[in-house]
This record gives structure tokens, C-alpha cells and sequence, in this order.
């Protein structure tokens, strides 16, 4: 088989897959999961039907996946057993980096998921045209979505801080 | 010119107005105190969403990105698995799984294999059953650059400890869908999947620089990976290998 794309790209495409999902979600197996996912399907589809803008295609896949996973979470119950630790993570550090995604996570919440969206899509360097197509939202919305979006990110974080 | 929206401070910002828009909006800008300092709050509440996302990602995992790395490491390997259409791979696959089973060629394949540090562990010794008489079976689809082993589970106990070991130092990701385990990346050693009673699905992405896997289930050894070949080394019946479609 015969990539249509650099190993480099694909490293990098990957990186920043776990990435997004890992600010969505705040868990990283489940950043790993997703991205993995959609690696995998981008090097699975045919190459006659690969896309043209492959990096917001695979934005596109992932913000679908944890739409798709919010939508089942309540029915399926994900569990994370630490089985044979036998490098156990450092209790101090562990706890440190959970306060802080819970943190993070805690302003986030209070913002639609698809705010939370267009927001790090904004900030992960997409133009508006590509953030419409991830999200799927019309291209003419998005610069009315993402002022609404900030102004709720505004509230809620000083509503957080005030806490 | 009026004030102007809000969204159109967006798209100011973001370079997204046409020419002609943005010099009009850009000297409204310089006339107008409201707009201007419209302009700074959304700039400054943007840096505050940067810097907040910042936090969330110094709280990653340091690993990933030294195993996205090696996942996509530029060497390669090669299978040696017939590709060129499903009858013939299937029928790759059921010769691994005959002459596997075979009592004779399998105790002769295993002893030529030198396990590491990890394989004396447990040193389990395989068992060696009757091949089963249409056990599918198949082989491991190593998408290039990386490689990915789905591997399906059925009919197994709760609490059967599926591992893999590797013997080489390179990191392997694994992605259960079902088994009561992580997913996640691990650096050489091993993973060990405790499963959840219900059938599942295992992904491993294995990156082109490793040269051995193991494959267990309750400490039998039941398929090999080596040198990016997959050698099903024990029949059983409740774990299958396939090919995954590229």
C-alpha cells in the first residue's frame, strides 16, 4: 500500500488528535481512543475517496466520536483498571495533573459542547470555512456562533473564578 | 459607519473579511473607542480561552509524543502476508493455523524461537491441541507506516487475562472495546487485558519498528508476532485474528 501522505504529516495529524480529544474530553485514554480511531480510518478509506483537507477531516471524525460517546455514555460505562502497574504513576503528580483537567474542565463544561468546539477549533488554527465543515454548521454562521460561543466562555469564567 | 457587530470583530480578527471590508472596518476602528475597546475585550477573552486550554494541555500525557513518534517511525516492515485477494489471504491464514496445530511443526517453530528477559517470566509452553477443523484465523495487517493487529475476542470468561509482551523496546498502543482494560501506550514489557465475560475487540498499533509480540491468554501462548509475521502458535477457539481491511 502506498501512503498518500508523509509520515511527518500523519505524526503530527496524530498529535494533534489527542490533543483536541484530550480538551473535549478531559480523559486521556479517551483522547487516545479517539484519535487512534480516526487515524485509522483516514489510512483505511480508499485512496480514491481520501480528502482533500485531511487534517479537518480527521477533526471532523473525532468531534463526531465524542459527540457519538456523550450521546452513549449514559448506557456504557467505561472503566480504567490500572492492571499490572508495575510503573505506577506518581500519586503526587497524578493527583496534581487530575486537579488540574477537573479545573480546566469545570470552566469548559459550562459551555455547549458545540462552543467548546468552534472555540478550540479557533484556537487549533482552522478558518472559519473549515471550522463549519468540522462542526456542520453553515460557513456564513460560524463568526456569529463564535461570538456567542466567547461571550458564554467569558461568563463562565468569571463566574469559576468568583467561586 | 455604525458599530459593529461583534461577529464582525471576529472575523476581523481572525482575517476572515474581504479587503474592501476590512479597510472600512479598520478605519471605523480608529474613530470609533467603542469598537476599539470592543476589539480588546474579545482579543483579551480569546487569550484567556489560550491560556486556560494551555493549562488542560500541560496536562497531558508526557508519552504521547514520544509514541506517536515511534508509531510512525520511518522504518518499516514488511508483511509477508499474500494480499492480493481475501481467498487467498484466508487461505494463508488457515495454513498458519494447520501447520501451527500440528504438534510436530509447532514444537519445532517454538524452539526456534529465543525469547528475552520477558519470556522468562512465566515461560508458559503451549499447549498443543488438534487443530480445530475451521477455526477461523488470519493474519495481522500491518498498515504501513505503523501496524494495527485487531484481534476479537468471544466466549471468554470474565477475569481471562489477555497479554501481549513485547520483547523489543518499542511502544505498542492498545485499544480494548469491551475488556475491562485502558487504552493506552506502553513502552516494551507488558499489557495485560483482564476481560469483562463479553466479547471484544482489541486493537493493537504496532508501531513498524518492533520485531516480537506475544500474544496470551491465561499465560498460554497463543499467537506470535515476529518481524511483523503473525504466527498463531496454540488453536483457540475463542480468540480470532483478522486481517484488517486497508
Amino acid at each position: 500500500m502506498i501512503l498518500q501522505y508523509a509520515t511527518e504529516d500523519l505524526a503530527a495529524w496524530h498529535r494533534d488528535l489527542l490533543r483536541y480529544g484530550h480538551r473535549l474530553t478531559g480523559e486521556a485514554d479517551v483522547a487516545e481512543d479517539l484519535a487512534q480511531e480516526a487515524m485509522l480510518r483516514l489510512l483505511r478509506s480508499p485512496a480514491a475517496s481520501r480528502p482533500d483537507n485531511p487534517r479537518a477531516w480527521l477533526y471532523r471524525v473525532v468531534t463526531n466520536l465524542v459527540r457519538d460517546r456523550a450521546r452513549s455514555l449514559d448506557r456504557v460505562q467505561r472503566k480504567y483498571v490500572p492492571i499490572d502497574a508495575d510503573e505506577p504513576a506518581t500519586p503526587s503528580a497524578d493527583f496534581e495533573r487530575r486537579e488540574t483537567v477537573a479545573r480546566v474542565r469545570a470552566v469548559l463544561e459550562r459551555l455547549t459542547p458545540r462552543d467548546q468546539e468552534m472555540l478550540i477549533l479557533r484556537e487549533s488554527g482552522f478558518q472559519h470555512s473549515e471550522i463549519a465543515h468540522i462542526v456542520g454548521v453553515k460557513p456564513q454562521s460560524v463568526s456569529v456562533l463564535l461570538s456567542r460561543a466567547l461571550e458564554r466562555f467569558k461568563a463562565a469564567y468569571l463566574s469559576e473564578a468568583r467561586l | 459607519m455604525t458599530h459593529s457587530f461583534p461577529h464582525f470583530l471576529i472575523e476581523f480578527a481572525d482575517g476572515e473579511l474581504r479587503p474592501g471590508q476590512r479597510e472600512r472596518l479598520q478605519h471605523h476602528l480608529g474613530e470609533c473607542s467603542h469598537c476599539e475597546a470592543a476589539l480588546s475585550e474579545l482579543k483579551a477573552t480569546r487569550t484567556s480561552f489560550a491560556s486556560l486550554l494551555a493549562e488542560l494541555d500541560q496536562a497531558e500525557p508526557e508519552v504521547w509524543s514520544a509514541s506517536v513518534q515511534a508509531i510512525y517511525a520511518p522504518q518499516r516492515v514488511a508483511l509477508p502476508v499474500e494480499r492480493s485477494s481475501r481467498s487467498q489471504r484466508w487461505r494463508w491464514a488457515a495454513g498458519i493455523v494447520l501447520v501451527s496445530g500440528a504438534a510436530v511443526a509447532s514444537a519445532t517453530m517454538l524452539r526456534n524461537y529465543t525469547f528475552s528477559a520477558v519470556e522468562t517470566e512465566a515461560a508458559p509452553e503451549p499447549a498443543v491441541p488438534a487443530p480445530p477443523p475451521a477455526t477461523p484465523s488470519g493474519g495481522v495487517f500491518v498498515d504501513a507506516p505503523g501496524g494495527v493487529a485487531r484481534i476479537e475476542l468471544s466466549a471468554v470468561a470474565a477475569g481471562t487475562r489477555v497479554s501481549f509482551r513485547v520483547t523489543t523496546d518499542s511502544m505498542i498502543g492498545l485499544h480494548s472495546y469491551g475488556a475491562s482494560a485502558p487504552s493506552f501506550v506502553a513502552q516494551s514489557g507488558r499489557i495485560v487485558v483482564r476481560m469483562s465475560g463479553r466479547p471484544a475487540e482489541l486493537r493493537l498499533l504496532v508501531p513498524a519498528s518492533i520485531t516480537q509480540l506475544q500474544v496470551l491468554v491465561d499465560g498460554q501462548r497463543v499467537a506470535l508476532i515476529e518481524q511483523g509475521r503473525l504466527r498463531v502458535t496454540a488453536s483457540d477457539r475463542r480468540i480470532s485474528f483478522e486481517v484488517a481491511e486497508p
